[in-house]
């Protein structure tokens, strides 16, 4: 790392550490869904950029997050262990899933992790007892000031998207990034020169479905109520997708940038055509992609730094 | 004493296409064999077998008296069984030092990354290609490619080295350099199996020559009398051309 990418991760994590005391409430609650979103950006980018696996499933591991956080947090436990057990869970069906999907490969892998969260959403809507079903589900309420509530979610949020780019970036300069780097580029030859594909793979798909679920279950939390139609939404599998794109598939900070410009636009394009919101955000996010394959990521940056340095 | 390499009655089918139909051979220490045969005879299919990615239907293959025939590709590589593929398989986007790191950090298990690019540097100034390590491999030309295939298989670090026609779409004098560079790893004491058309290359560099016809081993002898055997001349050149050569001598 150089000096001035230091001194800007310094002023950048700064600025974050104290928005709750610059800024309000909506700013909170905005910084904090991008932060959720960067999370699952990054979460989709270790086996949609790394490995290439056109991953089509984050919303099933963030509805079962969700689900398995709030249940067990509706059910008297602290919230911290709730996160946990969420976690735990996401874990494992990542690995039993990964175990059975990681054989497809291609349209047939995005096709059979597409339809995943729509299976769970049907099991949630039928396991009434525990899940309340189609009426959603009531999280116990903190009695805390909406002030205090935002700044708490925002930290957490915070330190969930510091753990996740962390762990990305460690993957990245690791003999595990080196193998799904080997794998997204010729799947057969990575077999051959000796890297265990499968599980490889496994872990990839472990380490993206463990991120969703925990977004899942913090994200529970901060709303207080939840209900299968919300957290199953097939846009927690198509965002953080078109994020990743946008700032750059593959790379480390890519799915983060993706995450900040997408909901910049979001916002800005909302407040300014109401009417025609998602056309003109579809729109600029095809010519976005269109102009910038590789992602906001790979505008000239070094360029830049090197400017910045001789100047 | 056991074989390097054992074969007993091997076969694989593809649906009701016998590819290959009880093969048996083996291979010894440091010896360089030819494995020759028209084409669709299965020798890719042969090199398939033994490196598990296509895995045999029947039969026994033994690794130093150790059965390896239920094995996957990873652990027959990690074996010390390396491979070089007839279509070049690079990982384009990576540049040609970083595919050789991924044969001597995985087959190899060399667990620090800086060492696994100082022995990738090595192979990559055996072969000739260190002025190129950091150009991506999808740069290459194709006789680069194929250094490429025989530097990640040297990373692997194997002693057996399968080789599925290295010189296949070079030019002679290319030819020439890739034959120098197979007789320099022979000399490291790999063995080495190689699928090659071109008979010129196959007698000048193997003491032993396997045929294979329609799936069958139909000849394995020494390179001298492989070339005149008739059924071997029948495979390739049809019945007549035989019985005319047989006339002949």
């Amino acid at each position: 790392m150089t000096r001035q990418q230091l001194l800007l991760t310094v002023i950048i994590a700064a600025a974050l550490l104290a928005l709750p005391l610059i800024g309000n409430n909506y700013m909170l609650r905005l910084a904090t869904t991008t932060l959720m979103y960067a999370v699952l950006a990054m979460a989709w980018n270790v086996v949609g950029g790394f490995a290439g696996y056109p991953l089509f499933g984050i919303a099933a591991f963030f509805g079962l997050g969700a689900y398995s956080g709030a249940v067990v947090q509706s059910s008297g436990y602290p919230i911290a262990l709730a996160w946990l057990f969420a976690v735990v869970i996401g874990t494992i069906f990542a690995i039993v899933l990964g175990f059975i999907l990681l054989r497809l490969r291609g349209h047939a892998f995005a096709i059979a992790t597409l339809v995943i969260a729509e299976v769970l959403r049907e099991l949630t809507n039928g396991w009434t007892d525990v899940t309340g079903g189609g009426m959603g589900l009531n999280l116990p309420f903190f009695g805390w000031s909406p002030t205090a509530l935002a700044v708490f979610f925002f930290y957490v949020m915070l330190a969930l998207a510091a753990i996740t780019l962390v762990t990305t970036w460690i993957v990245a300069n690791n003999r595990l990034g080196f193998a799904l780097n080997c794998i997204r580029q010729n799947e057969d030859a990575a077999n051959i020169v000796g890297i265990d594909t499968t599980r490889y793979k496994i872990i990839a798909f472990t380490l993206s479905g463990a991120f969703a679920a925990a977004a899942g279950a913090i994200y529970a939390s901060w709303t207080g109520y939840i209900e299968p139609s919300d957290v199953y939404d097939v846009l927690f599998s198509i965002k953080p997708i078109i994020m990743a794109l946008l700032g750059g598939m593959g790379t480390v900070l890519g799915p983060v940038i993706g995450a900040v410009a997408f909901l910049a636009l979001d916002e800005i394009v909302w407040r300014n055509f109401l009417q025609l919101h998602t056309g003109v955000l579809g729109f600029l996010i095809v010519v976005l992609i269109l102009f910038l394959p590789s992602g906001l990521s790979s505008i000239g940056l070094h360029r830049f730094w090197r400017k910045a340095a001789s100047a | 004493m056991t074989a390097l390499l054992q074969l007993k009655n091997v076969s694989r089918s593809f649906g009701g296409v016998r590819a290959i139909h009880n093969v048996s051979l083996t291979l010894e220490p440091g010896q360089i064999v030819g494995l020759i045969g028209p084409n669709g005879a299965g020798k890719s299919t042969l090199v398939n077998i033994i490196t598990g990615v296509h895995p045999a239907s029947s039969g026994e293959i033994l690794h130093k008296g150790e059965p390896i025939q239920r094995l996957k590709p990873f652990q027959i590589s990690a074996r010390g069984i390396a491979r070089t593929f007839q279509v070049v398989q690079p990982f384009p986007a990576m540049t040609v030092v970083e595919n050789v790191m991924a044969g001597a950090m995985f087959a190899a298990g060399i667990a620090s990354m800086d060492e696994a690019r100082r022995a990738a540097m090595e192979h990559l100034a055996f072969t000739g290609l260190a002025d190129h390590a950091d150009r991506p491999a999808e740069q290459l030309t194709l006789a680069y490619r194929k250094r490429l295939e025989l530097a990640k298989g040297l990373a692997m670090n194997p002693h057996i080295l399968l080789l599925d026609e290295v010189n296949a779409g070079l030019n002679t004098a290319e030819v020439e350099q890739a034959l120098a560079l197979i007789r320099a790893i022979a000399a490291r004491g790999i063995s080495i199996v190689i699928i090659e058309h071109l008979l010129k290359v196959v007698t000048g560099l193997c003491s032993r020559i396997i045929v294979l016809h329609h799936g069958e081993l139909i000849a394995d002898d020494p390179a001298a009398d492989v070339i005149r055997d008739p059924r071997v001349i029948e495979a390739y050149l049809g019945s007549r051309f035989a019985e005319r050569q047989m006339v002949r001598q």
